[in-house]
């Protein structure tokens, strides 16, 4: 189990370094850099029963990783509670034992921050005849209230099914629930510092200067503890979403209207687009909720990429989930990449639905079902 | 070309005696750092349509990204991990087709496969799409591929570049 605590290394001035000096820094940041808080909890060993049309936390019963001891078989099996305070990327994903072709499943992430509970569901999908619905979603999640198991802020993973009676969930060999939740980014810092590229230390006759020290050791490790998050989502209403026949190789911007954290700030909600504030290699999460249809056949979820690596640097969107549409709740599907960008390159959120009598239906942005976007820096 | 460095042992700067040499800090601290910060990475996607069946089949990208540690093996279809340690994998896949289902997962070594969300499209005028993401643990001998199955036959859609299937790696830290 990890030990280290979030780096926060000094400022170096004129004179001699000590040992102590650089293992406070260094040492100690290599260690929690190389072994940040994460769990990955699964539910193996039993079948849970959900109740229709109730907001359920997954029972975790198997710990696949849990580096912190945020979680506990014994008590409390659902929640995993931060040991370190700090930004976490939190994913769940449960598929439900029902092939029926009633009803709807949804599953998302929620949970304590800052002591105030939420929960905000990522796929909606209507269940179909002779199918395993299985979905997916994901937040990042702030933890400020942290330390001790069974108090302070935790996250869980939920889920909601409406098939009129209890449904069980699959515990299968490929397709089990599971939740994982791993630290990101710390809960502040020193933003817009340069993407670490450490340089070689100088040669004789050269001195180490403090300046060295500075861009090489104390702005390297600031960086990688607080780089660049960003999650918009709206939480608004009155949006729409027309009906197409065919998915676009543009889709259709969804407009973000609130900031859940953005350290760099680099959304634009005027324009609703996300700007690469450095380099990197992103994580991106894509969900776009929708109100259901009685006539609607399909719904997909995109980002829309202006980048030299994609598409010869022709604006175009990825799209990831494509399934049909709920026809009588809320559809929500969701896309997940990873994408190289440079500085400059920018992202926006796209959604798609077809409706067989081309209606627009509307964006959701109110209760547990909203559209967002999440970005990520993970590597250089 | 040197190799990209390895994940970093927790440096130890010893008292007593004077190291001054600038390979000794690049040894403790540089390298590190250079490792923390760009992590090891993988991504590919295809261009090329491949038939999918009622049985899960990898899928044989081509065209490789990045692969800074080389770990791609164009006759296997999968990425090895170069050293022990919690992998985060990304996988898209979208069929030309509708009205079967797609499921798409994530395979290790040959022996796991976890599986994503899949989708089921009654639409005729639009092909479906899934993904599937998991966080993994992999060492020297595990090997990740992209792993895909449709109902019936059907085949992938790489029409566009926003349809391409894609599988794309980071690590994120020591088991």
């Amino acid at each position: 189990m990890s030990s280290a605590t979030l780096p926060t290394p000094s400022t170096y001035v004129s004179g001699p370094v000590f040992a102590p000096q650089l293992r406070g820094d260094v040492a100690d940041a290599v260690a929690w850099l190389s072994r940040r808080p994460m769990f990955i909890g699964a539910q193996t060993a039993s079948n849970q029963s959900i109740s229709d049309s109730s907001d359920t936390a997954v029972a975790l019963d198997t710990e696949i990783a849990d580096n912190q001891g945020g979680h506990q078989i014994v008590a409390n099996q659902a929640r995993y509670y931060a040991m370190q305070p700090g930004w976490y990327l939190a994913e769940g994903i449960c598929p439900l034992n029902y092939t029926g072709g009633s009803g709807e499943w949804s599953v998302g992430v929620g949970g304590n921050q800052s002591g105030t509970f939420g929960i905000f569901y990522g796929t909606s999908m209507p269940n179909s005849s002779g199918f395993i619905p299985q979905a997916m979603g994901a937040r990042l999640m702030q933890m400020v209230n942290t330390g001790t198991y069974g108090s302070g802020d935790y996250i869980a993973m939920y889920v909601r099914q409406r098939t009129a009676v209890t449904q069980n969930l699959l515990n299968g060999t490929s397709r089990f629930p599971q939740l994982t939740a791993r630290w990101v980014c710390a809960n502040s810092g020193t933003a817009s510092l340069p993407v670490p590229s450490p340089a070689a230390w100088p040669s004789p006759t050269a001195i180490v200067t403090s300046a060295f020290l500075n861009a090489q050791v104390r702005d390297v490790i600031r960086f990688l503890a607080y780089p660049p998050i960003m999650e918009w989502a709206y939480t608004s209403t009155g949006q729409n979403l027309a009906s197409q026949t065919a998915v676009p190789a543009v889709g259709t911007t969804i407009g973000l209207t609130t900031n859940t954290v953005d350290n760099y700030s680099a959304f634009n909600n005027s324009t609703n687009t996300w700007t690469a504030p450095v380099s990197g290699l992103y994580y991106c999460y894509g969900q776009v909720s929708m109100g259901g249809l009685s006539t609607n056949v399909a719904v997909a979820a995109g980002l829309t990429v202006t980048s030299a690596n994609y598409n010869s640097g022709t604006k175009t969107t990825l799209w990831g989930d494509a399934r049909a549409g709920t026809t009588l709740f809320q559809s929500s599907p969701v896309t997940r990449r990873r994408l190289r960008l440079n500085a400059g390159d920018t992202i926006q959120l796209a959604g798609f639905q077809r409706d067989s009598s081309s209606t627009t239906t509307n964006v959701l942005g109110s209760g547990n079902w909203t559209s967002k976007l999440i970005t990520v820096w993970e590597a250089a | 070309m040197a190799l990209p460095p390895a994940p970093p042992q927790i440096p130890a700067f010893c008292t007593g005696f004077e190291q001054t040499t600038p390979a000794y800090f690049d040894g403790l601290v540089q390298l590190p750092l250079t490792f923390l910060a760009g992590q090891i990475v993988f991504r590919a996607h295809d261009t090329t349509s491949r038939s999918l069946s009622s049985s899960f089949s990898v899928i044989p990208f081509s065209t490789v990204d990045e692969d800074p540690y080389s770990g791609w093996n164009a006759t296997s279809h999968q990425w090895l991990a170069p050293y022990t340690g919690w992998y985060s994998v990304t996988t898209t896949v979208s069929v030309a087709t509708s009205a079967v289902q797609l499921r798409v997962g994530i395979g290790q070594s040959g022996t796991t496969l976890t599986e994503g969300s899949g989708a089921l499209l009654s639409s005729a005028t639009l092909g479906e799409g899934a993904a599937a993401a998991v966080l993994l643990l992999a060492g020297g001998i595990d090997f990740v591929n992209t792993q895909a199955l449709t109902s019936s036959a059907s085949t992938t859609d790489v029409s566009s570049a926003g349809r391409q299937p894609s599988l794309e790696i980071t690590y994120y830290g020591q088991q």
